[in-house]
């Protein structure tokens, strides 16, 4: 409704409708809320200056000021744009995690939202051996989210290590935790650690750490991609060959190990010279009889 | 409704304005639910006021203190003002004032104690501040500090892989406490476990600000001892559940403590705690403080004055005696309402994807469910009412509502159900799906509940079918161990079809579905095509088989997807350069359902065919293992176990149950086990199962050098189903390598159903790595046993047993199992503790003596 007045022959501003599309918008003036659209305002004091807000859930606020010369003479009409529907897609590492949605069970990874609303939501990404993850997210634009969630066994590894530093067991179980999860680089870093230990045990003692370098030599590990494997490999080669650099007197079975992925890795003439350098400081020994045998060096 | 301010009933906090208000803390910008706090420095001067403002989108709430009163007032508009509850309270010095916003809810705690609740519109709180209106303008400060702490939805998960001495998230609050573990054990199950290693412990994890969660834990006790889980710990104040041993009778005993008080909030009797792996679980939903044991709900009661929240922890008397393990807080995401439908709890709950249950009488005038309600006028309903003709009718949906007419259900009470999930909805009566429809534009959460008069009714977060657990991922790699744990060692492939389908080992009695991940297949579908299969118990791999496909369109861009069942052959072009990125096909509640993206693409009445047994299966040629990956099966009525959590589904009754190294020549490896020498193990299942079942599992010995170094002693691989739970001789046995290995025998109680001295367990070395993959079928009154995919044994038994407990047991020997699944037509529910014997009696203790082995001949299979 819209109420004119006039005195002494000028116009004054009147109480004003204001109207929303969609209708019941909230209609705010300064921190008062004055009701749900259609309103009528009282036009702002002299001197004064109002602010409107028109508040509606999913659309964009609309705000306007108005002094007395800038009150409208006509019922105002407010079109509210709706917001636009946002997409937010989720992945992990590993795959399949469970994704909760402030505390609701939405789905598994790789999961697509394509018509959330902007706003604040809380994701928390579990699966079963794995830390969960939560992640608090304020969404304003589309989204890609990817999350690891941690492998608690490589922390474990890592304190009982830091704890005591003399079990090789400890490197080998974090070496398979790393490899697992595609820490390539660190698991060669795990490894390196371990070497001065498993040369010094003896292959009795030092078994399973051997053999777990075997089981990365020869793909017991599912690589994906033979540029992994090679990758593997190369990472082996470089523990051995700096291992070597610092202990070049280290076991048989270090050298008899050190050729064979020096053979496995197509660098067969490299092999043999690595054989035959350990052949030349431990003589015949039988772990390295065989593999001389097999890569072609005769002693 | 609101009512304008009358006088007499509570001031309004406008009216009296005797000096301005003095902000103490504001903030434009407000996160979905917090706690908001004030501390009173000063007892209060009579005039002086306390007030919290919220603004919202179309409604402000002022939480108004003063003159011994709290009133909570919405207003929606000028001179629109109603209050919405009123209590009495004192601000006195050294008083915490507290107030939590939630979805839909305002509480007002007064030093942690809830003090009053009100329901509030569903709308985004935007801004807000505690102000404060002195009696003069020069009174001294009335409030100390304000404090702030945004909430949510806790989730916390612990299976306390930790080192000895790293007790991670947790804090010791009394005593000493330990982690328990076997040496190297993460490539197995999981040990892992936490114990007091004093007599008196209390140790905890989590934050003040932790509210309405549920925390569920594994309890292990060695002997009936004393111990508790606690809620809502703060140091000040908690909710404990004793387990409180007596003679004869074992009680759990919920408290409540706030300073010195310490309040009963109530008791329960309980059996089947003592001595073996079981599982407490409390909830605390707004005063709804709810306890189950093993699953089952023993306690429901509401504490009028809940306590704001706080940290779960445990507790024990006795040191080295109990241990806990998988320690889970989540969110409360079902409530269960016998009565107070206004009650502000269920109004907390906002959901999306939901399931509204009721029990109703009668229809009478009819009956709606909601769901996704927001104030706004969205929903989706559905609407059970008689039409003028007498008939029934079902309305479902958002604003859109599709009717449909339904056969009436049996007379008496009946269940009727509203499922909401992502954009469909459709409604169940008596778990049969009667009618379907869409959401429409009712996406967002919002509340559910019941309009009409039921019996009772619950309100539950609405997930998928709960997917079946395949691979344990720290063997994937391990080429030994891909016989039971590689990349495709659940699915079959079938020799039809070039090969290009594959079955999954599981059968499926009660709801299943397989989702096919469309994503990493985009070009292999720019030139063939990728199915996934239901079918019934058919020796023909085409006769009765149900597809969702999906293939390049022929002659046109995009794609054909096509559904052929029972005959019939439904087809839709998708449009789009790349193929949509899910295929859902489902048989649930009496209806195959096939979705596209997560919509509801075609339903229809299951085929007869596909009425009891259902095998899921996939039809692409893939060209690498990496497909298995890419497809997830949910299913109801099973239970699958790697044992990687503790098994606190099962009854350990004789002989040695843990996890333990299968091989003595290398530790590395541990598995759940069963172990007795010169005698029975054995372990039930703490579930009934239906008339049709089906055990699988994965098997080995347990190395015992000391008998031979080429498995000279293996033997009794068994499995027993359609027992009492007390005695193996009680129901169908089927034994792998039964009566001193003579071969694979199917027994009733001490009866011999079958016998074939073919299958065997290899008494050689090469047993050592090996897995047997042992699976069992009873469907209705057909008894069938294969071992590694072969037939053992097939046997009809015209008097079948009607016992319904299930469980694993060996003679003399160490089974290790690497994996077990059971599928049956009920949902697993435990069963009520029974008494034991002191050892279960076998077909070992009257027919098979030890003077029959070796003694077996006459193959029956």
């Amino acid at each position: 409704m819209l109420v004119l007045g006039l005195v002494t022959g000028c116009s004054r501003p009147g109480i004003l409708e204001f109207e929303s599309q969609p209708p019941q918008a909230g209609i705010w003036v300064d921190d008062e809320l004055h009701g749900q659209a259609p309103v009528e305002l009282p036009p702002p004091a002299s001197g004064q200056t109002v602010h409107v807000r028109a508040v509606l859930s999913g659309y964009v606020d609309w705000e306007a000021s108005y002094d007395r010369a800038t009150w409208p003479d006509e019922p105002v009409q407010i079109v509210l744009q709706k917001r636009p529907a946002l997409e937010l897609s989720i992945t992990s590492q590993p795959t399949g995690a469970i994704v909760f949605v402030d505390s609701e069970q939405r789905g598994r990874t790789p999961l697509t939202f394509d018509e959330l609303e902007p706003g604040s939501y809380q994701l928390m990404l579990q699966l079963p051996g794995r830390q969960s993850v939560r992640r608090d997210i304020d969404l304003q634009a589309s989204e890609k989210l990817h999350v690891k969630l941690p492998n608690p066994a490589i922390a474990m590894y890592r304190q009982r290590i830091a704890e005591n530093p003399k079990p090789l067991y400890n490197y080998v179980d974090l070496v398979h935790e790393l490899m697992l999860d595609g820490e390539m680089t660190d698991a060669m870093e795990v490894l390196a650690a371990g070497m001065p230990a498993a040369v010094a045990e003896g292959p009795g003692a030092a078994k399973r750490f051997w053999s777990e370098i075997d089981k990365i030599a020869n793909e017991q590990y599912e690589y994906g991609s033979k540029a992994e494997v090679s990758r593997a490999r190369i990472g082996l080669q470089a523990v051995f060959f700096n291992y070597k650099v610092v202990d070049p007197n280290a076991s048989s079975l270090f050298y008899a190990k050190f050729t064979r992925i020096m053979l496995l890795s197509g660098e067969r003439e490299l092999a043999k010279e690595i054989c035959l350098e350990g052949l030349q400081i431990h003589g015949k020994h039988k772990d390295l009889a065989k593999v001389a045998a097999e890569v072609g060096v005769k002693f | 409704m609101l009512i304008l301010l009358a006088a007499g009933c509570g001031r309004d906090p406008q009216s009296s304005a005797a000096t301005p208000w003095q902000s103490l803390d504001a903030r434009p910008k407000l996160p979905n639910s917090f706690i908001w706090s004030t501390d009173i420095g000063r007892d209060a001067d009579a005039g002086e006021a306390l007030r919290l403002r919220l603004a919202g989108t179309t409604a402000m709430v002022d939480t108004a203190i003063e003159a011994g009163r709290c009133n909570v007032w919405l207003i929606a508009g000028k001179d629109q003002r109603e209050k919405l509850v009123e209590s009495a309270i004192s601000l006195t010095a050294g008083t915490t004032i507290s107030a939590c916003v939630e979805a839909g809810l305002l509480s007002i705690f007064v030093d942690g104690q809830r003090l009053t609740v009100a329901t509030l519109p569903l709308q985004k709180w935007r801004s807000g501040s505690w102000s404060w209106r002195p009696q003069q303008r020069d009174s001294p400060a009335l409030v100390g500090e304000t404090t702030f702490q945004k909430t949510g939805p806790v989730f916390f998960d612990e299976d306390f892989m930790h080192t000895e001495n790293d007790l991670g998230e947790w804090t010791v609050r009394e005593g000493r406490w330990s982690v328990v573990a076997l040496n190297n054990p993460t490539r197995s199950a999981n040990p892992f476990s936490l114990t007091s290693k004093a007599p008196q412990g209390v140790i905890t994890a989590g934050y003040p600000f932790w509210r309405n969660y549920e925390f569920s834990c594994a309890v292990y006790t060695e002997g009936v001892v004393r111990f508790g889980l606690l809620l809502c710990y703060t140091g000040a104040a908690e909710y404990r559940l004793v387990f409180e041993p007596g003679t004869g009778i074992d009680k759990l005993i919920l408290t409540r403590r706030n300073g010195e008080q310490v309040t009963e909030l109530g008791q329960v009797e309980v059996t089947g705690i003592a001595n073996q792996w079981t599982v407490l679980r409390i909830s605390q939903f707004h005063g709804y403080l709810k306890v189950w044991h093993d699953d089952i709900p023993l306690m429901s009661v509401v504490d009028p004055a809940p306590l704001l929240g706080g940290a779960v922890g445990v507790s024990t008397k006795h040191a080295d005696s109990v241990r806990f393990d998988d320690a889970s807080v989540r969110p409360v995401t079902r409530l269960d309402m016998d009565a107070g439908r206004g009650d502000p709890a269920l109004h907390a709950l906002v959901l999306a994807n939901v399931t509204v249950a009721a029990r109703v009488e009668s229809i009478g005038d009819g009956v709606t469910l909601y769901a996704r309600r927001n104030g706004l006028g969205d929903g989706v309903t559905a609407t059970l009412k008689a039409d003028a003709a007498g008939n029934l009718q079902v309305a479902v949906g958002g604003a859109a509502a599709e009717s449909a007419t339904v056969e009436a259900p049996p007379s008496g009470p009946f269940d009727l159900a509203l499922h909401v999930l992502d954009h469909d909805a459709w409604c169940s009566i008596n778990e049969r799906i009667v009618a379907f429809g869409k959401c429409g534009r009712a996406t967002a959460p919002g509340t559910a509940g019941v309009d009409g008069e039921v019996i009772r009714y619950s309100v539950a977060a609405a997930t998928p079918l709960p997917a079946i657990e395949n691979r344990v991922r720290a063997f994937e790699h391990e080429k030994t161990m891909h016989s039971w744990s590689g990349p495709t060692t659940d699915w079959f492939q079938s020799p039809a079809d070039g090969g290009k389908i594959y079955w999954h080992r599981s059968d499926f009695w009660s709801d299943a579905s397989i989702e096919q991940d469309l994503r990493p297949w985009t070009s292999l579908l720019e030139t063939q095509s990728i199915a996934v299969l239901l079918a019934g118990e058919t020796t023909s791999e085409e006769a009765d088989v149900i597809e969702l496909k999906i293939a390049p369109a022929k002659a046109a861009d995009g794609y054909l997807i096509t559904l052929r069942a029972d005959g019939d052959t439904r087809s839709t072009r998708y449009e789009g350069d790349t193929p949509p990125k899910l295929l859902r096909l489902a048989r649930r509640g009496g209806k195959i359902l096939a979705w596209i993206d997560g919509n509801l693409w075609q339903y229809l009445d299951t085929p007869e065919s596909l009425r009891e047994l259902c095998r899921v299966g996939s039809r692409a040629r893939f060209g690498d293992d990496s497909w298995a990956d890419t497809i997830v099966i949910g299913a109801a009525g099973v239970g699958s176990y790697s044992f990687r959590a503790a098994p606190v589904d099962w009854s350990a009754v004789a002989g040695d149950w843990l996890v333990t190294n299968r091989w003595q020549c290398d530790p590395r490896w541990s598995f759940y086990s069963g172990y007795k020498r010169n005698g029975v193990a054995c372990n039930w299942h703490k579930s009934n199962h239906g008339d049709n079942v089906t055990l699988d599992f994965f098997v080995g010995p347990k190395m015992q050098k000391e008998r031979g170094s080429n498995y000279e002693y293996i033997a009794d691989f068994n499995a027993v189903l359609a027992a009492d739970g007390q005695n193996v001789n009680s129901g169908y046995s089927f034994m792998l390598g039964g009566c001193d290995n003579t071969g694979s025998i199917v027994l009733r109680g001490d009866d011999e159903l079958n016998f074939n001295g073919a299958v065997k367990l290899p008494r050689v070395s090469a047993t050592h790595r090996r897995w047997f993959h042992v699976k069992i079928r009873k469907h209705g009154n057909r008894l069938r046993f294969w071992v590694d995919n072969k037939l053992a044994g097939d046997v009809t038994d015209d008097n079948p047993l009607q016992g319904r407990r299930f469980g694993l047991w060996t003679w003399d020997n160490g089974m290790m199992i690497a994996q077990f699944r059971i599928s049956t037509n009920v949902d697993l529910e435990t069963a009520p503790a029974i008494n034991q014997p002191p050892i279960p009696k076998t077909p070992y203790d009257t027919i098979y003596t030890s003077a029959d082995a070796g003694s077996r001949t006459g193959d029956r299979m």
